[in-house]
């Protein structure tokens, strides 16, 4: 495809190439400028113009990708950024419950656990709570200020890595640290296996989200000027 | 009007041309064309992403449809949106008003 065969074909995949964002917001915005521009074509083709003509003048009204890149990219990370702080509001509270649910259910250790073990429980529970509330402010930032600055973003990437590396870690040393009688394997029990892999689960989505929400935050070009400041 | 006149505005430019009914992308583009008499001289690209920033706070709502083998987003003003559009118009007036009797040339000038 070239740019003078197919202009809106060549604009709209240049648009798709240099965006970054959930896949799904992309695809949605990149179709909805796809017809968009296919609108204006037909318009152009109704007051005279023939298909070529109409097309070249669709793009030029359009706007270069340097001029409107930048404004897609900016809702594409502000998208982002809801979405780790989502995961990580939906995600750490069920983690914790799932987990309370094994220990209530008597299906985690057989021995009682150590004061040091009980502790970092304690300390993983309230980390939890810590990390799901903070990211409750940037997740609800992104319902109310239609003019999301990125670091908002870069903010929820920052809470989930240190929500899977803080409770990640703590698990893991509570895991060696308790005591496991006769070989016992915690995942021996088919409800713990299930609540070990929804936590493996959960920690690679919002691992993979805060990973996305840090590089987008960083990566995004300023385009403040798009944005109108008077309403938040 | 320059582009950059009219982005810091676009928003509630936006809100005002979905105050009668839901449209489409191209259709609220060539709305603010129609009502700005063709002065708004603005890239209609920038349109899209603003229309998701307003729709991801909740100032619209879009929903995807099929007309005539066409997918089209279309766009409807929510209440928070009329809300937001009343605050709009309010400060504008209030705006313009001051630099209008700032700008104004005073009795005493020649």
């Amino acid at each position: 495809m070239t740019t003078a065969l197919d202009p809106i074909g060549a604009h709209v995949a240049e648009l798709d190439r240099v965006l970054r964002g959930p896949a799904n917001v992309k695809r949605s915005m990149i179709t909805e400028v796809r017809e968009g521009l296919a609108d204006a074509v037909a318009a152009h083709q109704d007051r005279g113009l023939d298909p070529r003509h109409a097309a070249a003048a669709a793009v030029r009204e359009f706007g270069t990708v340097g001029e409107v890149a930048p404004l897609m990219q900016e809702e594409l990370t502000a998208r982002q950024g809801r979405r780790t702080a989502l995961l990580l509001v939906v995600l750490f509270p069920a983690t914790l419950v799932a987990w309370d649910a094994v220990w209530m259910t008597g299906s985690g250790w057989s021995a009682p656990p150590s004061a040091t073990v009980a502790a970092l429980a304690r300390a993983v529970d309230s980390l939890t709570l810590v990390i799901a509330t903070a990211a409750l402010i940037p997740l609800l930032a992104s319902f109310r200020t239609a003019r999301l600055p990125r670091w908002v973003t870069g903010l929820t990437g920052v809470i989930g890595a240190l929500g899977v590396v803080g409770c990640g870690g703590l698990s893991v040393v509570m895991n060696v640290l308790a005591p496991h009688h006769d070989g016992q394997s915690l995942a021996a029990s088919p409800a713990t296996a299930l609540v070990i892999a929804f936590s493996a689960t959960a920690g690679a989505l919002v691992t993979r989200s805060a990973i996305r929400s840090l590089r987008f935050a960083r990566g995004c070009r300023r385009s403040d000027e798009g944005a109108d400041p008077q309403i938040r | 009007m320059k582009p950059d006149a009219v982005r810091g505005h676009l928003d509630g430019l936006i809100l005002a041309v979905l105050e009668d009914g839901p449209r489409h992308g191209y259709a609220i583009i060539e709305a603010l064309q129609t009502r700005s008499g063709g002065r708004l001289d603005l890239p209609t690209g920038t349109v899209y992403p603003a229309l998701r920033r307003l729709e991801r706070a909740a100032l619209l709502s879009g929903t995807w449809s099929t007309v005539g083998g066409r997918e089209r987003r279309t766009y409807t003003l929510t209440r928070s949106g009329r809300h937001a559009l009343a605050g709009q118009r309010a400060d504008w007036t209030e705006f313009s008003a001051v630099v209008d009797a700032v700008l104004r040339p005073s009795a005493g000038t020649t």
